[in-house]
């Protein structure tokens, strides 16, 4: 696991030098950088310094757990930028995402079970149209429809535009009233994959012998479903959720946008294209942090869940 | 009425008021007290970066710092000068000294008095400090700074420089000595971090700000200039243009600025709202040539392109008269106070297309480049006229203003292959390798509002400055150099004007570059909840800050509303009609499914 770590902090280092142009030439078409300061930026962003004298350094100060300076949010901490930024994110991502699990396996086996019905083939077909719909133009059509058409939700932010609130209740109201819209949207756009994975899993497990018994032995189909297949089929759910936890760092850049919602991933984006480099280094360290240990902690409940794995 | 979208006709308002008539202290209500109260709603487009004037650099956060920190003058739209924290300011004749005169009685917003040592500590500080780059324009040439009362201020240069005035008086803001002389680093000090040390003279101080949501400011009771008639501004981060939009038509929010020139149609005749094209700063788009590429380094040629393009079609067309007129000169129309008298210089201004053509031809006809049998000119030493044309694929008005420019050359005999590259690509073809292996490019940049920021760092090449258009195009003129350098020690207005306008003239003759159209801002804002909006100055501007009040409610019931009639364009009523059928065959058929059994 180290040294996949060590492999991750040496990419996340080169990938982003990699992109074509760099943060000065990025600010050259900016009116405000004339040549004067533009050698005072490019002393300030180190770009002076060797690409190994760089790499050096930020080894050295990751091992510090210091993740340098932003770029664009000069002369911010990358820590404080993203910080500010992760709990959004983990609110809508965390229950969007848990939303859209639980409404896919609950389908999921619906639809296994009917298989070949027609509840089968409506989740099939809607949950596959969501799904193929691109989720800014899905986003747009709720934003217009229930923002603007109907007024039930304001058109974009985390909060209401004003100056307090007159006690915490009223602070939560008015979260959850901004963030409606954009988990609809993700829980519906993200569903269907999940749903297909259950339902694929599910048609695998009711073959097996002791669905039969299960049901020959008298036993309620809501119990057998349930208790007997689901329970069974569960397994790769478990991977499909901890590879969705990257997803839950890492924001999801087109609601976030559409939304206006202040996250991780709309903040990535921006330092893509503004070429902040720690911010980006920053960023997919946590990133990929995040999935190793969710994959290692999957690989845990796996052992939990199925007892025929051994370490 | 109806009202038409077609976006040819879209009636944009132009803010178009006398100068004079407006200061942001005079009553707008004929003998009523206005009240004050209300918060204002106005739009970001993105977060801001920082809100440490020496370093920030996003675009946001220069709104946001204008109405907490004051500069000594400020530059308004058209190029001029309005006196702030300083009354007065006077140029020596040898223009390496500038006098400022302050405002007496300004106070900092935590009580403590504003003199001339914060001034000259500001400038020390960013002149010490290399590293606060948003000053390194006005402190370059900087000597050093004197202060011989509390209220006076004396700037020596090392060396003549006009536009030092508006640098250090117009883009300078001006920060508390108290404060900042205790901080041990100012490049890396982030007074949002410590919001009781992020004090200014500005009329509203900072309150709180939610990353990526909002920042909020709130009025300075004790400002200079009267307590604004608002209580709080609240800048609101919408990053979704649509979004913007809507929000401003129903009234989310008071103000949107950061218009893509694609949404005016839904914005233009909706009940109480004003859509202005705000004049900008110096912002040019233009084509450039590659003069180290025979036979372009010649003058005629561009020329003969000058006359084959259509501007006025570019304007009303392809920017759908959304832009100002292209300037040859590359002085902005917006920026009045310094645009040549004939207003925007173009050769072919004022002449029918047949006219324009015919002149164009005589021009290669003169120079003996004959069409071949395909129609495409030859020169004598057997060069075809027959030339690539990069254009940014990322901005749609320059690949449609490349497709316009290749089908208006082609009748002379001029064939254009237009290729269209991602943004670095191009910048890095033209102004990073040594030799430019180009023949003609499209780009854009915006400037300072004083035109020395442009036309000296763009032309000037004795020696070019690394990077800008002379240098990228190999392109050189004694004439404009001798003209240019002229400009900077000039320091009667009057007559550097009349340099400015005399390097135009050059410009628009020599022709390193064909200036297509200058962009300019658009934003909009409600009518029905404030009155009071300078859009002259835009709904950014502090002017707007300081004049903006609530409208008081009406005594009397509204007699007569007159019905406008709204063609609603925004979406076709069938796709409602769409939305409503796919949702009810969803409730219907998981309906039907689930109670089969």
């Amino acid at each position: 696991m180290f040294a996949t770590l060590f492999i991750v902090v040496t990419l996340n280092f080169a990938i982003p030098r990699i992109m074509p142009g760099d943060p000065i030439t990025h600010l050259m078409i900016d009116a405000r950088i004339p040549p004067a300061a533009r050698d005072a930026l490019i002393k300030r962003f180190h770009m002076d310094k060797s690409v190994f004298e760089q790499y050096v350094s930020y080894i050295s100060n990751l091992l510090q757990g210091n993740l340098g300076l932003s770029f664009s949010h000069y002369p911010r901490h990358v820590s404080t930028v993203i910080l500010e930024r992760f709990p959004w994110t983990l609110l809508l991502l965390g229950i969007s995402t848990f939303l859209s699990t639980l409404l896919g396996l609950v389908l999921g086996v619906v639809s296994a079970w009917r298989h070949g019905e027609k509840i089968d083939i409506s989740i099939q077909t809607f949950g596959l149209a969501l799904w193929s719909m691109p989720i800014y133009w899905l986003g747009m059509l709720l934003l217009y429809y229930f923002g603007f058409q109907l007024g039930l939700v304001p058109l974009g932010g985390a909060t209401s535009p004003r100056l307090g609130y007159p006690n915490e209740i009223e602070y939560i109201k008015d979260v959850l009233w901004h963030i409606a819209l954009p988990i609809a949207t993700l829980t519906l756009g993200g569903f269907a994959s999940n749903t297909l994975i259950m339902r694929g899993s599910m048609l695998e497990v009711v073959k097996e012998d002791y669905i039969m018994t299960a049901e020959a032995k008298g036993l309620g189909e809501r119990t057998v479903m349930w208790k007997h297949a689901a329970r069974n089929a569960m397994l790769p759910m478990v991977t499909v959720v901890a590879l969705h936890l990257a997803g839950i760092v890492g924001g999801a850049v087109y609601t976030e946008t559409v939304f206006s919602y202040p996250g991780v991933g709309r903040l990535i984006y921006d330092a893509v294209l503004a070429h902040d480099y720690p911010l980006l280094q920053g960023s997919f360290l946590i990133i990929a942090i995040t999935v190793l240990m969710a994959n290692f902690f999957a690989d845990i409940i796996y052992a939990y869940l199925d007892p025929r794995i051994k370490f | 009425m109806k009202t038409m979208l077609d976006r040819k006709c879209v009636p944009i308002i132009l803010g178009i008021l006398v100068l004079s008539a407006f200061t942001p202290f005079a009553p707008t209500v004929e003998g009523e007290e206005i009240q004050n109260g209300g918060t204002l709603v106005i739009t970001l487009y993105f977060d801001i970066d920082s809100l440490n004037v020496f370093t920030m650099s996003a675009d946001p956060s220069f709104r946001v710092c204008e109405k907490i920190y004051d500069t000594l003058f400020i530059v308004l739209r058209n190029g001029t000068y309005h006196p702030w924290l300083a009354e007065s300011w006077s140029i020596s004749p040898d223009a390496m000294t500038y006098t400022f005169n302050l405002r007496h009685g300004v106070t900092w917003q935590d009580g403590e008095p504003f003199t001339s040592a914060d001034v000259k500590f500001t400038f020390d500080l960013a002149k010490d400090n290399p590293a606060l780059d948003n000053y390194a324009l006005a402190v370059s040439s900087l000597e050093s700074v004197e202060t011989p009362d509390d209220y006076m201020v004396v700037f020596h240069l090392k060396e003549p420089l006009v536009p030092f005035l508006f640098y250090a008086g117009g883009s300078c803001p001006i920060v508390p000595k108290h404060i900042w002389e205790t901080i041990d680093d100012p490049a890396t000090f982030e007074p949002m971090d410590s919001p009781e040390e992020l004090v200014g003279t500005g009329p509203f101080n900072y309150v709180s700000r939610k990353p990526g949501e909002q920042v909020i400011v709130e009025a300075n009771e004790d400002f200079w200039g009267g307590r604004p008639y608002i209580d709080a501004i609240i800048f609101k981060i919408y990053t979704n243009a649509d979004a913007r939009i809507l929000a401003l038509m129903k009234g989310e929010v008071d103000a949107a600025g950061s218009i893509p020139s694609n949404l005016i149609g839904s914005l233009i005749g909706q009940k109480d709202l004003i859509v202005i094209k705000r004049p900008s700063l110096q912002a040019n788009n233009w084509m450039g040539f590659n003069l180290r590429v025979y036979p372009l380094n010649i003058r005629q040629v561009r020329q003969a392109f000058d006359y084959a393009i259509d501007k006025d079609f570019i304007y009303s067309n392809v920017e759908m008269s959304i832009t100002e007129h292209g300037n040859d000169g590359c002085v902005t129309p917006a920026l009045a106070e310094w645009l040549h008298p004939e207003g925007p210089l173009w050769k072919g201004k004022g002449m029918s297309e047949d006219e324009r053509i015919a002149a164009s031809n005589k021009l290669l006809d003169d120079l003996g480049f004959m069409p071949g049998s395909d129609g495409v000119r030859i020169t004598p030493n057997g060069t075809r006229l027959e030339f690539d044309l990069l254009t940014l694929s990322a901005i749609p008005d320059y690949v449609r203003a490349a497709e316009v420019i290749k089908e208006n050359l082609e009748p002379v005999g001029i064939k254009i292959n237009v290729r269209s590259m991602e943004t670095n690509t191009v910048i890095n073809i033209v102004y990073g390798s040594p030799v430019g292996e180009y023949d003609l490019y499209i780009m854009g940049c915006g400037y300072e509002a004083d035109p020395d920021a442009c036309l000296y760092l763009e032309f000037f090449s004795n020696p070019a400055i690394p990077q800008w258009t002379s240098d990228a195009q190999a392109y050189s003129n004694s004439t404009l150099d001798e003209l240019l350098s002229q400009q900077r020690v000039e320091p009667d207005l009057q007559k550097r004007k009349e340099l400015i306008w005399n390097i135009q003239e050059i410009l628009a003759d020599d022709l390193p570059i064909v200036v297509l159209f200058h962009r300019v801002g658009i934003v909009a804002h409600r009518t029905d909840k404030f009155e009071g909006w300078d859009d002259e100055q835009g709904i950014y501007s502090r002017f707007t800050a300081l004049n903006v009040h609530l409208i008081p409610p009406p005594q009397e019931p509204e007699k007569e509303i007159v019905e406008v009639e709204v063609e609603k364009a925004v979406v076709p009523q069938w796709v409602y009609g769409a939305i409503a059928v796919a949702a009810i065959a969803v409730v219907i058929s998981l309906g039907y499914a689930f109670t089969r059994k």
